[in-house]
């Protein structure tokens, strides 16, 4: 098991199924690893195999795509336990989830669907995350979701509802930058405005993707390079929070590790730029 | 807590995206100039679909290959439509695809000479299924040497979570093996295997080194697997394991029954 315990200001990769022989069988200077801990919940096979031999390689963090941490279901704990499981047995820093909700009554959309921006959800879902932080027994990120609509009877930005979030519960945040572009331009709010509402030290991680432009939307579809609007966004973001962890997140038309981990590349520059206060020397991206 | 108006977007959602209709949703949600409410919500519904469609095309893959690709993607529209996602997990969508295709051998002309098609998915899924299925455990010999001679004789054994058994009519077992290998796909050497046979087929699937592969088993050794399977004690066995290929000895040292039911004895 690697012995490192802090990826403060590394720059990491999502590991997705393509590029792990590949992962298993270079040395590969990646500080860290990102895995969508849904993928991972098999009981046995070559799944177990996988986990095993790359958490003795690369620190890993866990990231949720099932939860539906916002839904009005009672939560999965038999899901959780799983989830916890394979925490332990990966030595994972830490698992995220998003803030949204997922089932609906007896189905699942298999999607992040954006919740109402409201006391009584705030209430809500303050709950639910404290209950997940009771029972995994650890601080839970909670990521903010990129959205295609907004409801009409909420009453708060969305930066003031996960500030109020972490208030309530101490949940620390994994803060997803191309998702807030996202949402600026489908919605016309300003990105930084609402990442600036945001409590930044409970920033423990930085998300960055790409996203398919649709003319007048954007798709968080995560199957294009980071865009040079969010570099900017992710540099001044930077200035707010520090240099946390950051991931490169790339799920549809995969490409080579080796492009995934040229973006990484740039991530870790302006990081490095961060900590050197070297503003304006290098240019990352 | 009411939350009365997350349960009316919760219940929008499900309409618009299990049922198709955006109404309940639309007036809920804002509207811009440049993006309208119906183009918002296509972006879930396209979403949704397009998801479950990966799915299905990753767990049948020979089925893919059979049908082809655009309609594959026919058939997946038409099964999600009929069956939402009822798993947290994405990865266990499709169990019912088969059962779709059943239905629809009847109905569609196109699957006219495919009547083996639902088989295929059977087939598809158990291998889906055994490739995540937990891994083995050694069968416990200095616990069962313990036990008295009666008291083996009353065990329950278990069958490794891996192992799946089905039969068939067809030969989907030489289809699907002719699928994994490109070379007989690219001469487009693949026999006729629409016929269906007087002797049905007997089929074991199982993981070995990670990979899942299927292979046709005679009868009575297929019986004495499914007679393990329901939990039949020991001296069940003997009429089926005087003409099978393999006894319950062999099954156990091939690891294939994987364990012995913990039973207080005391």
């Amino acid at each position: 098991m690697q012995t490192i315990t802090s990826i403060s200001g590394q720059a990491g990769v999502g590991l997705r199924t393509p590029h792990i022989p590949q992962i298993l069988q270079q040395e590969l200077a990646i500080p860290w690893l990102e895995l969508l801990v849904d993928n991972w919940l098999a009981e046995g096979g070559l799944t177990r195999y996988y986990l095993s031999a790359i958490a003795e390689r690369y620190p890993l963090t866990l990231h949720g795509v099932g939860l539906s941490l916002g839904g009005l279901e009672p939560l999965d704990l038999n899901y959780l336990a799983k989830i916890k499981a394979v925490m332990q047995q990966a030595g994972a820093l830490w698992y995220s989830e998003h803030l949204c909700f997922s089932q609906l009554a007896s189905h699942f959309s298999h999607d992040l669907l954006p919740l109402p921006y409201t006391e009584e959800v705030i209430q809500h879902v303050s709950e639910r995350i404290n209950r997940v932080q009771d029972f995994m027994g650890c601080q839970l990120l909670v990521e903010n979701v990129s959205s295609y609509v907004t409801y009409q009877e909420s009453d708060f930005s969305e930066g003031e509802f996960i500030a109020a979030l972490v208030a309530n519960t101490g949940c620390a945040l994994l803060l997803d930058v191309n998702n807030f572009y996202v949402n600026q331009v489908n919605h016309s709010h300003d990105a930084l405005s609402q990442i600036r509402l945001l409590p930044h030290t409970a920033v423990r991680e930085i998300h960055l993707a790409g996203f398919a432009d649709k003319g007048a939307y954007v798709i968080d579809a995560h199957n294009n390079p980071v865009a040079s609007k969010v570099w900017e966004l992710y540099e001044t973001t930077l200035q707010l929070t520090g240099a946390v962890a950051t991931l490169i997140e790339w799920d549809n038309d995969i490409p080579a590790l080796e492009v995934l981990l040229d973006e990484r590349a740039k991530a870790q520059c302006y990081l490095h730029q961060l900590n050197k206060d070297i503003d304006g020397q290098q240019q990352c991206a | 807590m009411c939350l009365a108006h997350l349960h009316a977007v919760s219940d929008a959602y499900q309409q618009a995206l299990f049922a198709g209709e955006i109404a309940p949703l639309s007036r809920l949600i804002h509207s811009t100039a440049a993006v309208s409410k119906s183009s918002r919500i296509s972006v879930y519904q396209n979403n949704q679909s397009g998801t479950l469609k990966q799915v299905l095309a990753a767990a049948y893959p020979v089925c893919r290959e059979i049908v082809g690709a655009r309609y594959f993607q026919q058939l997946s529209a038409y099964h999600i439509k009929q069956h939402p996602s009822s798993d947290r997990n994405v990865d266990n969508y499709g169990d019912s695809f088969a059962a779709t295709l059943e239905r629809l051998l009847h109905i569609r002309a196109e699957l006219d000479e495919m009547p083996y098609l639902a088989d295929m998915a059977r087939l598809e899924w158990l291998l889906h299924k055994a490739y995540y299925a937990a891994d083995r455990i050694s069968f416990d010999f200095t616990g069962f040497a313990k036990l008295s001679p009666e008291q083996q004789t009353q065990v329950q054994f278990r069958l490794a979570e891996d192992i799946e058994l089905m039969n068939s009519s067809y030969a989907v077992c030489q289809l699907w093996q002719a699928h994994q290998n490109e070379q007989i796909q690219n001469d487009n050497n693949l026999p006729d295997f629409s016929y269906c046979s007087a002797n049905p087929q007997y089929l074991l699937i199982q993981r070995k080194q990670w990979r899942c592969d299927v292979e046709i088993i005679d009868k009575p050794l297929f019986q004495l697997l499914m007679a393990i399977r329901q939990g039949k004690p020991l001296l069940e066995f003997a009429q089926y394991q005087e003409n099978s290929s393999m006894d319950i000895t062999g099954l156990i040292h091939s690891g294939m029954v994987s364990y012995v039911e913990p039973y207080d004895y005391d």
